[in-house]
């Protein structure tokens, strides 16, 4: 399996941990991984400015990815959604497409609406599988819970080709059953977007999902878009103190709650650049005194 | 006093018209005013934003005021809205449309929004890569965490050109 990995703006910039777990445990499941190069931001977060900018953007950027052999991995749910609606857009009207092409013609570029592409957690899910990452597994999580946090464009907007179920989204909750924990899916909005203007309302959205966790007895909150993750994760001590949440839930990554049911030690999933109370659980698995 | 102005001087139709051309999946003339899409809003009790009510000041054209209001900006794009419509209205993207019409007629727009904008202009991404304190007190970034360098547009002087040329579009 080789997939052209484009971990998007946030991981690739601040979400070091994401982008690091991810890489650590593709290796160790046998994945093989391409940088692109000439790459750029889907545009997504830009959309409110200009439409037309957003779709450049991504055209361009698939046009970039298209030309390798291999599909391409993204971990931001934004980046997924950006380029599944983009394409939906593109490949409807042929003014847009023709004003694309123009326009990435002065970069030797051409949108030719080619690209496979699928999110981490579909590569994990439907092309690795549960039985093979079950059969890589070292340690069993039983006992633990975690709040499983998809994202909001894992499975939304319905009417779109999306990575899961619009209804009952089930991929990252059977992703961390099969390491033995038991999940419990929360699906709101953690609150990245409304933080880019009202900084309060972001926190205390966030907030609310970590009190949802800890109102559940969750030993923890599990991830897949890097946009939960500044809110949640790296935002944590504010989040909750928006939210008055009083308990410690730690919020970790898939692929660093995956790495550790590997058998690897926390710094190979990059567990010390949370901001999260992680030290909780990692004492609890033995890994801390 | 109260002032009392005629809906046809608050009114204007050739925006909405403006409006309707985004490229964007969206009817806000189909709404019939169910009201589903503000029953779920993520944001509806924490920003009194109600987005039936933005939808049909937009459908009635009253959208001059709306451009220079809060409330367009007061969305966190979590698409229950848009799920919940049996019209297919897309509330979310009727603030979206709102949101890049009023960046055309040069209203105030959130700095939030243009930091990223010039941040792309210079490197391809909407943020610099930043130094992350780790547990153990060291300072983390791409380079000591030896993650690939992740290369932006190659030739980027052109790049800025095109973003340029798209992020100004009105239509096609």
């Amino acid at each position: 399996m080789r997939y052209v990995f484009f971990p998007g703006c946030l991981s690739a910039t601040q979400q070091y941990a994401y982008e690091f777990s991810a890489l650590t445990v593709l290796n160790e499941l046998g994945v093989e991984i391409i940088y692109p190069e000439n790459v750029n931001c889907c545009g997504f977060p830009l959309r409110s400015l200009n439409s037309y900018g957003w779709i450049y953007l991504s055209a361009r950027l698939m046009s970039v990815l298209e030309d390798f052999d291999a599909p391409t991995l993204l971990l931001c749910n934004w980046c997924h959604e950006s380029l599944t609606y983009a394409i939906r857009l593109l490949s409807g009207n042929s003014e847009l497409l023709e004003w694309v092409n123009e326009l990435l013609k002065e970069e030797d570029l051409e949108f030719k609406g080619n690209l496979k592409f699928k999110h981490l957690i579909e590569v994990l899910h439907d092309d690795i599988g549960l039985e093979k990452i079950s059969s890589h597994l070292k340690r069993k999580l039983e006992g633990y819970c975690f709040s499983i946090h998809p994202g909001c464009y894992s499975f939304r907007p319905g009417d779109h080709p999306k990575m899961d179920s619009n209804e009952k989204p089930l991929k990252l909750l059977e992703l961390v059953e099969v390491l033995g924990a038991e999940g419990r899916n929360h699906l709101d909005c953690c609150g990245w977007a409304i933080s880019k203007t009202s900084m309060d309302v972001g926190l205390t959205l966030s907030g609310n999902r970590i009190k949802e966790a800890a109102d559940s007895s969750c030993d923890g909150i599990i991830i897949s878009c890097p946009h939960g993750g500044e809110i949640m994760e790296t935002n944590y001590m504010d989040s909750a103190k928006a939210s008055n949440v009083k308990a410690d839930i730690p919020v970790l990554y898939y692929p660093q709650l995956l790495g550790l049911a590997l058998g690897l030690k926390p710094e190979k999933v990059a567990l010390h650049l949370n901001k999260s109370p992680v030290a909780v659980l990692l004492r609890r698995l033995g890994y801390l005194n | 006093m109260v002032e009392v102005s005629l809906l046809s001087e608050l009114a204007d139709m050739k925006l909405l018209d403006e409006l309707l051309k985004f490229p964007l999946e969206l009817d806000p003339l189909a709404c019939l005013q169910c009201g589903k899409c503000t029953s779920g809003c993520t944001v509806m009790v924490l920003m009194e934003n109600y987005p039936s009510r933005v939808v049909e000041r937009v459908r009635l054209g009253l959208i001059p005021a709306l451009l220079k209001s809060d409330l367009i900006w007061a969305c966190t794009q979590c698409q229950k809205c848009r799920d919940a419509c049996p019209q297919k209205v897309s509330p979310v993207e009727v603030f979206i449309a709102l949101r890049n019409l009023a960046v055309l007629k040069g209203e105030s727009v959130p700095q939030s929004y243009l930091k990223m904008l010039s941040t792309l202009l210079e490197r391809g991404f909407i943020q610099e890569e930043m130094k992350v304190l780790g547990s153990d007190s060291i300072e983390y970034d791409r380079s000591n965490l030896n993650l690939p360098l992740l290369k932006g547009p190659k030739n980027l002087e052109k790049f800025q050109m095109n973003v340029m040329k798209a992020f100004e579009k009105e239509d096609v």
